[in-house]
């Protein structure tokens, strides 16, 4: 673990988002019935980061 | 059918159960070097890995036979005859509309096989649902409507994805096309300008899918359905997305490596990868980031990159200032 107490650090939620902002893969919102059907599995690491 | 009595026959039989686990690697094991898997493998293998139009191609003169499919139905079959508790060995693809089987997977292409249902479809289409949006994948897929249930499908088009994909240069979705499907009837809607939706059904739809992941665009965008409007993007390739969420754990596991792991992301390919990074990177360390961050706010191909690094810079540059004369 880093225990050195003089490195600067910022929070990085303070920090800026891109002006595109982009969501994970998989987290399509609501959608009209086609346009592809998802044949990618990412939800199960999402739901484990979140924990951490 | 299973019986309730033979389930709880087979679930208190250990000797059973380790017969069908060999089984079902038997199944699998076969089916990997049989012929039809051979045959996908050797049709995508010699094919350049960006060339997304060669590999669309080749999945549609594979689609166009679709004798693997009866050979894939007959060899499940078998299998469940002979035990009716095997698992077959193909990722099941389960969604609110769409059951099937992922029947083949490289680098290049994913293809499936299975039924929309009409009756999920039609309750869908007719329920409230308030704003729905159109999805474009950012991946050409080649579609066979085996069985096409009399669907009528509307094609939609926008601008073309491309790498530096902006939202405020998204522009807008309309619809281009609408008509009847027919049975057998092969479509290849690029994802990376182009989406589909049903727009009306009679029955299942029987549906073999190639998604071809050559030559994919970073995003997948959607489009308002009344209005056309941009709405929103998501990463295409689930690894960008684990890159990301595995470099938010490395900055919150605090580790002293943290900072030659995130940088060596700085050079993705995905744009927001990049500034995902680098965020992270200025969580961990702010003075070990800031030649990076010059390096982004000047050099980035993507201009929100280069926006967004040269918002923090000065900031970035008072805090080292600061912390040096303390």
């Amino acid at each position: 673990m880093n225990k050195n107490l003089n490195t600067v650090r910022f929070e990085v939620e303070d920090l800026p988002e891109l002006a595109t902002e982009v969501a994970l893969s998989g987290s399509v919102k609501q959608q009209e019935v086609g346009g592809g059907i998802c044949l990618g599995i990412a939800a199960g690491i999402a739901i484990y980061v979140a924990q951490v | 059918m299973i019986v309730e009595a033979e389930l709880r026959a087979f679930a208190r039989d250990r000797r059973r159960q380790r017969e069908l686990g060999e089984s079902t690697n038997r199944f699998a094991l076969g089916w990997r070097h049989g012929d039809v898997n051979r045959r996908f493998a050797e049709t995508f293998q010699p094919l350049d890995r960006d060339d997304a139009e060669a590999v669309a191609g080749a999945a549609r003169a594979l689609l166009a036979d679709d004798a693997w499919i009866d050979a894939l139905i007959g060899a499940v079959a078998d299998e469940l005859r002979r035990n009716p508790f095997c698992e077959p060995p193909f990722p099941v693809l389960n969604g609110d509309l769409h059951t099937g089987l992922l029947v083949y997977e490289d680098d290049k292409v994913a293809i499936a096989a299975g039924v929309s249902r009409a009756v999920q479809v039609a309750e869908r289409k007719t329920a409230r649902r308030g704003r729905t949006s159109i999805n474009l994948t950012g991946q050409l897929n080649v579609l066979k409507f085996a069985k096409a249930g009399g669907a009528t499908l509307s094609f939609w088009d926008a601008p073309p994805i491309s790498w530096d994909f902006c939202a405020d240069h998204a522009g807008a979705c309309r619809r281009s096309e609408r008509r009847r499907i027919a049975d057998g009837e092969i479509v290849t809607v690029d994802g990376r300008s182009q989406a589909y939706v049903i727009d009306h059904v009679r029955s299942n739809i029987l549906l073999l899918q190639a998604v071809v992941k050559a030559g994919q665009a970073p995003v997948s965008v959607e489009y308002d359905s009344e209005s056309g409007a941009y709405v929103g993007c998501h990463a295409v390739d689930d690894s960008d997305s684990r890159i990301q969420m595995i470099a938010t754990l490395v900055r919150k596991l605090g580790h002293d490596e943290a900072v030659p792991v995130l940088a060596a992301f700085l050079d993705h390919p995905s744009f927001f990868v990049r500034w995902h990074v680098m965020r992270e990177l200025l969580g961990v360390d702010v003075r070990a980031a800031l030649p990076h961050l010059r390096r982004m706010a000047e050099e980035d191909p993507h201009p929100d990159a280069r926006q967004a690094a040269a918002a923090v810079i000065g900031r970035a540059e008072g805090a080292v200032t600061e912390r040096k004369a303390a």
